[in-house]
């Protein structure tokens, strides 16, 4: 694992733009950052492959167990009247497109080790599948990347059509300044579109409910499978969640309800309860000794890297800021990124229907936050 | 090999007009001379209940559709004017065909909008 620098393409805005990548840009810095990328053998790939769906049955063992043990929810914020009908969904097992992104720490020797699973609404897709996938075949047609994004959702909405009724989805999304909620949703509908469904957009904020507690859309159409890119948290806190949970059964939700209960940095003290010698879980707890005195600490429901706190044998060394200071916090053993010139990479590796499906790579400061740059990769030996 | 895109790109290409992704539902229109099935009491119902032998309790029947009538939905009621002026309950002479799929959905008035959406106001999007 290298970072190699390079030169931009001439025009690369326009061309990214052209390929839906609207946000490459942000607060006069770039995004999307080809000045450099990393290149990485095959072996180290099929590290990368290996930890992400590894970690994936280790997560499937965790629902299970939770589902047996709900007393252990009590610490994961979720509203008690929603465990219920959560672990029910979890036992029920509809269709999902169970996809989802393991940000590691690795520096390509040893075992990637796990920071957090995004599973619930995660960024960076069309990044991923599409948009650093044109860059390697312009720039390096010969080599290869690790990017089966996009054709593996396109295979996993095919393989969901038939129990979608009409094969027709919903997908909502917040419209966002950025445009970057907007796109990725987009980026979904074409992937179902793709594989054979038809679709519907609609905002939010436009979503009504009826007499019975059904959802409806803008035309008061029953919307009986919905996409949406919008974290359960927060539906389940708004004024609709307790009829969107009590009708489950009236529409299919993708992602599931239980993707709560991955998604939630509560379960890591979980999973290293399961697994404490697993080769990619750094040792987490609820309470800093456990983890000893080089940790971070994490609010269980934060996004984007905020709220966060790396303390050093008793001294403070890093802090974002953010809006979830209020939130429940647990504590994992720091895990040193390796230091390049122009920040530290945090690799984030796709799964969906628990295989390995994709690397897409974020440089920033030693706290991960929405100012860090994606920057591509080759497989290069 | 390139990966196809169709909405993202014409979408990305029209954003400096446009927000969001919402979409609205097209009339459809029937091509052909088309039968649906409804209840007795004139409500659109799936096919099956009126091709099941036995029939479908409390009287399922064909209501048969002009060409260029607009199709009404699961639940929307053939006596409704939009519908009752295009068709009728006699089968027309030549061939029928089957409402197209995307006509194979439900309607239900909403109570309320806008009960979801408020935490991306105060965060600013999913992120993640």
């Amino acid at each position: 694992m290298e970072r190699r620098r390079l030169r931009p393409r001439e025009g690369w805005q326009r061309i990214v733009e052209e390929q839906g990548l609207v946000w490459h840009t942000q607060q006069g810095v770039p995004y999307w950052d080809e000045s450099g990328c990393y290149v990485f053998t095959l072996r180290q790939i099929e590290t990368l492959e290996r930890a992400a769906e590894r970690l994936h049955e280790l997560f499937l063992k965790a629902g299970d167990h939770l589902a047996k043990r709900p007393d252990k929810l009590a610490r994961f914020g979720i509203p008690d009247w929603c465990i219920e009908p959560l672990l029910a969904e979890w036992k029920r097992d509809r269709p999902a497109l169970d996809y989802g992104r393991f940000d590691f720490g690795w520096d390509g020797t040893g075992e990637p080790k796990l920071f957090e699973y995004n599973c619930d609404t995660p960024t960076a897709m069309l990044e991923c599948g599409v948009v650093q996938w044109q860059w390697k075949e312009e720039l390096f047609p010969h080599l290869d990347q690790f990017t089966s994004l996009h054709d593996k959702l396109i295979e996993r909405w095919r393989y969901m059509a038939r129990d979608l009724p009409g094969r027709r989805l919903w997908v909502t999304h917040f419209d966002d300044d950025l445009h970057e909620d907007t796109l990725t949703a987009t980026y979904m509908r074409d992937l179902a579109e793709q594989a054979g469904l038809e679709t519907r957009g609609i905002l939010i904020d436009r979503i009504g409910i009826d007499g019975e507690g059904r959802i409806v859309d803008e035309e008061d159409y029953l919307i009986s499978a919905i996409f949406k890119l919008y974290p359960w948290e927060w539906i389940v806190a708004e004024d609709y969640g307790r009829e969107i949970v009590r009708r489950m059964d009236a529409t299919l939700w993708l992602e599931p309800i239980w993707k709560m209960l991955w998604s939630n940095k509560a379960i890591l003290p979980l999973l290293w309860e399961l697994e404490p010698r697993h080769p990619n879980l750094l040792p987490a707890a609820w309470d800093a000794e456990a983890v000893g005195p080089r940790h971070v600490a994490k609010p269980i429901l934060a996004r984007e890297g905020a709220n966060i706190l790396i303390s050093e044998d008793g001294r403070e060394t890093a802090r974002s800021g953010g809006p979830y200071d209020g939130s429940p916090r647990i504590y994992q053993a720091l895990y040193d990124l390796p230091r390049q010139d122009t920040g530290y990479p945090v690799l984030g590796v796709w799964t969906v229907g628990g295989e390995a499906a994709g690397l897409g790579i974020r440089e920033g400061s030693r706290i991960t936050g929405d100012e860090a740059r994606f920057l591509p990769h080759i497989i290069e030996g | 090999m390139d990966k196809k895109l169709t909405l993202t790109v014409s979408l990305a290409a029209a954003l400096t007009g446009l927000s969001g992704c919402s979409s609205r539902a097209q009339e459809v229109t029937a091509a052909n001379n088309t039968r649906i099935c409804v209840d007795e009491w004139g409500s659109r119902i799936d096919d099956d209940y009126c091709g099941r032998r036995s029939g479908y309790v409390g009287g399922s029947r064909f209501f048969y559709l002009r060409s260029g009538s607009p199709i009404p939905y699961y639940y929307d009621n053939v006596r409704d004017a939009r519908y009752a002026r295009y068709g009728s309950y006699d089968p027309p002479s030549g061939f029928t065909t089957r409402a197209p799929a995307t006509t194979n959905m439900a309607r239900s008035a909403a109570i309320s909008r806008g009960g979801l959406g408020s935490s991306g106001r105060s965060f600013g999007g999913r992120g993640g």
